[in-house]
Order: C-alpha cells, then structure tokens, then sequence
C-alpha cells in the first residue's frame, strides 16, 4: 500500500473511522457472482404471457428494400404479431449523438445484419423460426471494403463530434483483423 | 420399444423427467424448464463458457468421472444415467463458499460475474480431478483447465491467481464414491427410448443393437458428444426427429493398444482419446492442447470429428500422416480403409447406407519415424485452423522412406499432398529436395481466401510448414521446437 494512503489511514484527520482507500475490498456483488444467484435480466422470473421477440435482419450490407412479404412471418406456428418501421409510432430513430440510427429499417439497408422487422411468438424458439420465413427483395447498391489508400485518407471516417477531441487525439484509421 | 423418462441425479436426488423434446438443451432446461438460471447463455455454441456445467458420469473402472461440458449443446436426454452438477451445487450446507468460489471472491476473480459461473464450474472440475497429495497444477494446467472460457472484463489474471490459491484453503472433498453408488442403480440393461414432441431419441447398450438400430433407422441422426450436432439445432435451427445416441454403447467406449495399434472406440471422447495418442506421440502434445477446448474435449468424441469429415477438422491431417485406419461397421460386417480414403468430397464420406463409423486404429510408432503436426490459427485456443498440417517419413541411411503429409485447409476435404510427396520419397532428406517438394505443394493444393485466410497465405504457410518440418528433423543440427515456435517455450509457471 502506498505509504502517504497509509499514513492518512493511520492518521485521520476527522473520526477514528478507518477510511476505505488502500484497503482490498471484494466486488459488492463478488459472493452473489460465484453462487449463481446474482440476477441479470434474463434470470428475472417472467410473468405470465410473456412473448417473446425475434428480429428480421437484413442479408445485405447496402441496398434498397424493394418489398418485404412478411405474410409466412404472420402464419407461422405461435405468432403474435410483426412490426416493421410502420408500426413505430414516435421517430424511428435511436441514434443518440449522430442521430443516424433507425431502429427498424425503412426502405434503406445500411449494413449487414440491420433490424428489418421484428417478430413476437410465445416462444423463443418459435420466433426464431418464424423470422427466416420472411421474403425479401432488395435492390443492391455499392457496398465495398474501404481500399488501404481510402483507409490512408479516412475517406470514410464520421468526423469526431468533439472538436477537441480531433485537435488532440487523430482517428488512426486502424485497421482490426 | 416402450417410452420411458430420462434419469439423472441432479440437486441430491434422481430426477425423472418427460415431455422434453430430446432436442431440447441442457442449458434451456436448466434456465427455461426448472429456472436455475445461476447457468448463463453467452453464445448457445460452445465457445464462451458462459454455460459451463459439470456431468458427472460413471467409468469402465466403476469410479465417475466429472467433466466440465458445455450445457448450450448438450441434449438433455444424454443427460440419463449421469450425474449433473451446476454453480448452484457448490456451496456448503451452512451457506460457506466452496474453496473455489471464495478463491473468486478474494482474488477479484469478477467484475460483471456473467462468466463467472462458467469459470467456478471449470475450476471445480479440475479440483476435483486434484487427490490429496496431488502437486497443485500449475500454469499451463491452469490455462488448459480455463482454455474453454472467456472473459472480456477482468484479463484472467484474478482468475488465475484463484486457481493457484484455491488449493491453500483448507479441502472440501467430494463423495465419489457414493455418487458411483447412485449411478450404477441407474444404470440400464437394454435400450433407452425417449419419445417427445415428434421426436425420437434412442440410446442402445451394445453395438451389435447399434447395428440393427442403424438399418431400421436409416434416417436418424447419429450423436456422439454433439459439439458439431448441437449447433444444427441452436443455430442452423434444424429438425432432428430421429437421434441414435452411441454414447452408452459400451464396446464404443473401448480405448486399447493391442500391441500394433491404438483401437479407439467411436465414443472416446478427444480428451481421453488425445491422453492416450499423446503418449504414443509427444509431438501431437501441442495439437492436442489447442484442440478446440477442454469442454469440448471432455463431450467430443475423436470418431466424431473424423466421421463429421470437416476440411477444418484438426484430427484427420495428423492422423493421415500416422496412416490411421477407421473402421467401418454395417450390421455384423466390419470393413477397415485408410483414413484419407474415408473423404471423397466436401462433406461426403465413403459410409454406405445402415453403415457407421465404430472405430479408429492407430499405428503404433515406428523408431526411425520423424512425426510433426503443426496447427496455425490466430488464438492459441478455440480457433478454427487456417492450415493445420502434418508429416511423418522414415530416413534410411539419409534417404526419405515412407513419406506421408496431409493438411487441412487447404480443400475440400482433408487430403495428402502427392505431388510434394512424390518429390521427397526416395530422395535426400536435404535443403534442395525440400525446395522442390515446396514447389510441387503448389500443384498438390488450391486452396480458398475466406476470413481466416487468404489462398496465397495459405498456400505459402503450407509451404513454410514442411521447411519448418525440415528444420526440426534433418539430420545435421535439427532445430528444437524453442527456436522455431513462439508456443514451444510456454513455461508451466
């Protein structure tokens, strides 16, 4: 322990309560971690009823969405309901610094793996199953990997919302994988 | 055959259970069916170990085994006739952490705790595994008890601080003993049929009732460890109607060296299976040590992975090169071929229909052979190779005798390289017969770019490989595994 943290532990100014810095404490939830029994969303017992929600997602990474035929989503075995962007009934946008960000996807697919439409069954199970039974069309627009030398000029780099950010610290442009 | 209930001991008591799909998971019916949800779900697909339980099984030496699996993809109806053990298991009557949870607890082995119970329940197994009186495992032994779990937040090195100290605090003992006792009462003569939700899952005891089943059932899919099956049902989302479990079928489960080869029975599972091969050849240590991960070792059987035929699987180039011979079984007609002949093409085997595979036989070393199996892959545990390759030759009087390599990787099934071979056999085991051979591997193999791996990487880190071979088994001043792999150095800490 760092011997000026020691000394004001010894020494405290105010009470004689020892103070907590410097001293090994474990995790407030440390003993409910290794039992089991800290509880995560998932582990919170469910109510009756409770349905469950599956999501439709895009196989394209840039596209247009020509039709979207969710007819065999609703006959599927165990299905509630299906949303898609029609159904939401404030601003179909999540983003919360860029703004950018629709939760369902309208008509415009920006990446692989976009929520398209969402699906409800009484099941997990049967939510799943009922989402690939969509039939989409898309229209493909370009979609390519950012070449070394557009990856050089950050051509395809937000610029930083922090302005003082940008001043100090450069986006590197790193390259993962 | 008369449908009856899956049995397995479970929270102190035998459990009987029906009406589960038998493709219903462990992990489902642990946190869906009975909410024990202390087990969590971090990738339904064996990877992460979020999942990780312990089963409890009995052996051929009427003792239990305890393994660590993961529950993600295990179907529940394997479950019958074991023992299954989860974090919630572990703590003392009185409410006192079991060593390995406190271990936890004071090495702030945790910080979100989501892996935490994967981690509590792989330590457990290998504390278990420890007698009294047994050294405390070291590094290495650490790593590979752990190589199954994945934490994004503390860095492992609490964890493993954990693992060491949870040997010093005073022993909880388990009672194998009496856990064998309950076992063997549930031990079945005949059949196991288990009929839910339009599913079928049968469970023989012999493999002349395996045969039989085989031809009525020519449809069903057959289940070993289901490492590879399970994730057809959490992930591809298939139906299985029908699974034929060999895992009971007890000549499967034979492991013996019959003084020419190593027979080893369709239902080993890899770790015992690689123990065993290991010890015959100390060069497939490392092969052996980053194969998947202990979990998957532990429920994965190696006939599994040769029978799935993988262009990816980690078994089939080594054993290639050893000149393995699987053995294939039809009614009471038993047929043998050499491995490699076993793939005909991408996912198709040379199985004939009602046939199956029962065994491997594995040639015992040869003293004048030179063997080397090498695995590349960006993680040193549970990743899936890039290129794995391996090479086996004898040198008479300089000359190369014998040579077999194969790789996979590198096509569509695993395969020998004979261009490259025919360059080596007959010739001097020197510099420039190995550039030639090099050269030909470029005739032997044209293999795919994919996210793992470009074709041109592939084709020259194959290349690599058999002049690293080369480096390490020429006659004149062979290099050590130290001086040509970052990996052979790991000290055991």
């Amino acid at each position: 322990m760092d011997t000026q943290v020691k000394d004001a532990v010894a020494s405290p100014t105010r009470s004689a309560a020892p103070s907590a810095a410097g001293r090994p404490l474990p995790h407030e939830s440390a003993v409910l971690h290794v039992s089991g029994t800290a509880t995560y969303t998932d582990d919170i017992p469910e109510l009756r009823g409770t349905v469950y929600c599956a999501l439709g997602l895009s196989g394209k990474a840039h596209a247009r969405v020509l039709s979207m035929d969710l007819e065999a989503v609703r006959q599927a075995a165990g299905v509630v309901a299906v949303l898609t962007a029609a159904d939401i009934p404030g601003e179909n946008n999540g983003g919360p610094v860029l703004h950018d960000d629709p939760l369902l996807a309208d008509g415009l697919v920006q990446y692989r793996g976009q929520p398209l439409f969402a699906v409800v069954a009484t099941s997990s199970d049967l939510a799943r199953r009922a989402a690939r039974l969509a039939r989409v069309e898309y229209d493909a627009l370009p979609a390519t990997r950012p070449s070394r030398q557009k990856r050089r000029e950050r051509a395809y780099c937000r610029p930083c919302a922090c302005s003082a950010v940008t001043q100090r610290l450069p986006c590197l442009g790193r390259r993962i994988g | 055959m008369e449908t009856r209930n899956i049995r397995f001991y479970f929270r102190g008591s035998v459990n009987e259970m029906e009406g589960h799909a038998p493709t219903r998971t462990v992990l489902q019916f642990l946190r869906e069916d009975v909410h024990c949800t202390g087990t969590k779900e971090g990738c339904a697909e064996g990877d992460c170990g979020a999942c990780t339980v312990v089963v409890g099984e009995l052996n051929g030496h009427g003792g239990v085994d305890l393994r660590a699996v993961n529950a993600c993809i295990q179907f529940l109806p394997t479950l019958d006739g074991k023992a299954l053990f989860t974090v919630e298991d572990l703590q003392q009557p009185d409410g006192a952490l079991h060593p390995v949870q406190q271990a936890l607890v004071d090495a702030h082995g945790s910080q979100c705790g989501f892996c935490t119970p994967g981690f509590v329940m792989s330590l457990w197994a290998m504390y278990c595994a420890q007698a009294p009186g047994d050294t405390a495992p070291g590094r290495e032994a650490i790593n590979d008890a752990l190589s199954g779990n994945l934490c994004r937040c503390t860095g492992y090195r609490p964890i493993i601080d954990a693992a060491r100290a949870m040997f010093d605090m005073p022993r909880v003992a388990f009672d194998r003993a009496a856990l064998a006792d309950t076992l063997k009462g549930l031990a079945r003569a005949d059949t196991f049929t288990c009929d839910a939700a339009g599913q079928t899952f049968l469970a023989p005891r012999s493999l002349d009732e395996l045969a039989r089943l085989r031809l009525e059932h020519p449809d069903a899919r057959i289940l070993a460890g289901s490492t590879d099956v399970g994730l057809w049902v959490t992930k591809q989302l298939r139906e299985l109607p029908e699974l034929l479990y060999i895992g009971q079928v007890a000549e499967l489960r034979e492991l013996s060296n019959d003084g020419g080869h190593l027979y080893i029975g369709a239902a080993v599972p890899l770790q015992d299976a690689y123990e065993a091969l290991v010890h015959l050849y100390p060069d497939l240590h490392e092969l052996h040590r980053r194969f998947a991960s202990l979990p998957i070792r532990n429920a994965g059987t190696l006939v599994g992975n040769l029978a799935n035929g993988s262009p990816i699987g980690d078994s089939m180039p080594a054993l290639i090169a050893l000149g393995a011979r699987i053995v294939l079984r039809r009614e009471r007609r038993m047929r043998e071929i050499p491995l490699e002949d076993f793939y005909i093409a991408y996912q198709k085997t040379a199985l004939t229909p009602g046939e199956f595979v029962q065994a491997v036989r594995v040639p015992l070393p040869v003293p004048a052979q030179r063997f080397r199996a090498y695995k590349l892959s960006k993680r040193y545990d549970q990743d899936i190779s890039a290129v794995c390759a391996a090479f086996a030759l004898q040198l008479d009087q300089g000359i190369v005798r014998g040579v077999r390599m194969a790789f996979g990787g590198l096509a569509a099934t695993p395969r020998r390289a004979q261009q490259a071979e025919h360059a080596l056999e007959g010739r001097p085991w020197n510099d420039a017969t190995v550039a030639r051979a090099m050269a030909a591997l470029k005739d032997d193999f044209e293999p795919l770019s994919d996210m793992r791996a470009s074709s041109a990487y592939r084709t020259t880190a194959a290349q690599n490989l058999l002049y690293r071979y080369f480096l390490e088994t020429r006659e004149d001043t062979p290099l050590a595994p130290r001086q040509t792999s970052v990996f052979a150095s790991a000290g055991t800490g």
